[in-house]
């Protein structure tokens, strides 16, 4: 099954970059294929500057390793990286600047889809 | 029919619009700050449970649950017998 799941607020201050990702690692683990749209402030979480406390969790890296481990994938919105002064070369390495376009593909090709937006 | 996901507290208009709109064969998940709805009586026809870690997370015990507690797993597992999601 193909799974989508789109997330809007930042990473940190909320807690649904959180859940999409406890949500996709539960769905990766029952072998189905994840795609993480990122939206407006979640784009934030793909900084790959971002230096956490040692006792918090490391959000970014996270998204690596699952990454690395095959059938997840990080959409990010490109306009929402711009407006926010996120170029390419500060994303995490695997993560994919993206857009609308491949949001309304994604829409129409996968299973299911997670809206954390509202 | 439809998986509803419930992430705000009881006091959410959307949240209780939500709840009040769900039929019988509509399954209803309490995630994030939506566990707290656990705690009393939920009027609703559909079936409804919660995510045990945010339930825990937020200080209570298992005892304290109005509800079924389900773990992530169990949340996809539910994602696939429902086609229609609502958020």
């Amino acid at each position: 099954m193909k799974i989508g799941i789109q997330v809007m607020v930042p990473p940190y201050t909320y807690e649904d970059l959180d859940t999409a990702m406890k949500i996709a690692e539960a769905a990766l683990e029952k072998g189905h294929e994840v795609t993480l749209f990122l939206f407006a402030d979640s784009v934030i979480c793909t900084n790959k500057n971002i230096k956490p406390l040692r006792i918090d969790r490391n959000i970014p890296q996270k998204l690596i390793e699952m990454m690395k481990k095959g059938k997840f994938e990080v959409h990010i919105c490109g306009i929402c990286m711009d407006y926010r002064g996120i170029t390419p070369d500060m994303i995490i390495e695997g993560s994919k600047p993206s857009g609308l376009p491949e949001l309304a593909n994604l829409l129409a090709t996968c299973d299911r889809f997670i809206n954390l937006m509202a | 029919m439809a998986l509803i996901l419930v992430k705000y507290g009881t006091d959410h208009p959307v949240e209780q619009l939500k709840i009040k709109s769900a039929k019988a064969e509509d399954k209803i998940v309490l995630i994030q700050n939506g566990v707290y709805w656990a705690l009393k009586d939920i009027e609703t026809p559909a079936k409804v449970y919660a995510i045990k870690d945010d339930f825990l997370a937020r200080g209570y015990s298992e005892e304290d649950t109005k509800v079924s507690l389900i773990s992530y797993s169990e949340f996809i597992d539910l994602l696939e017998s429902e086609e229609k999601f609502i958020g």
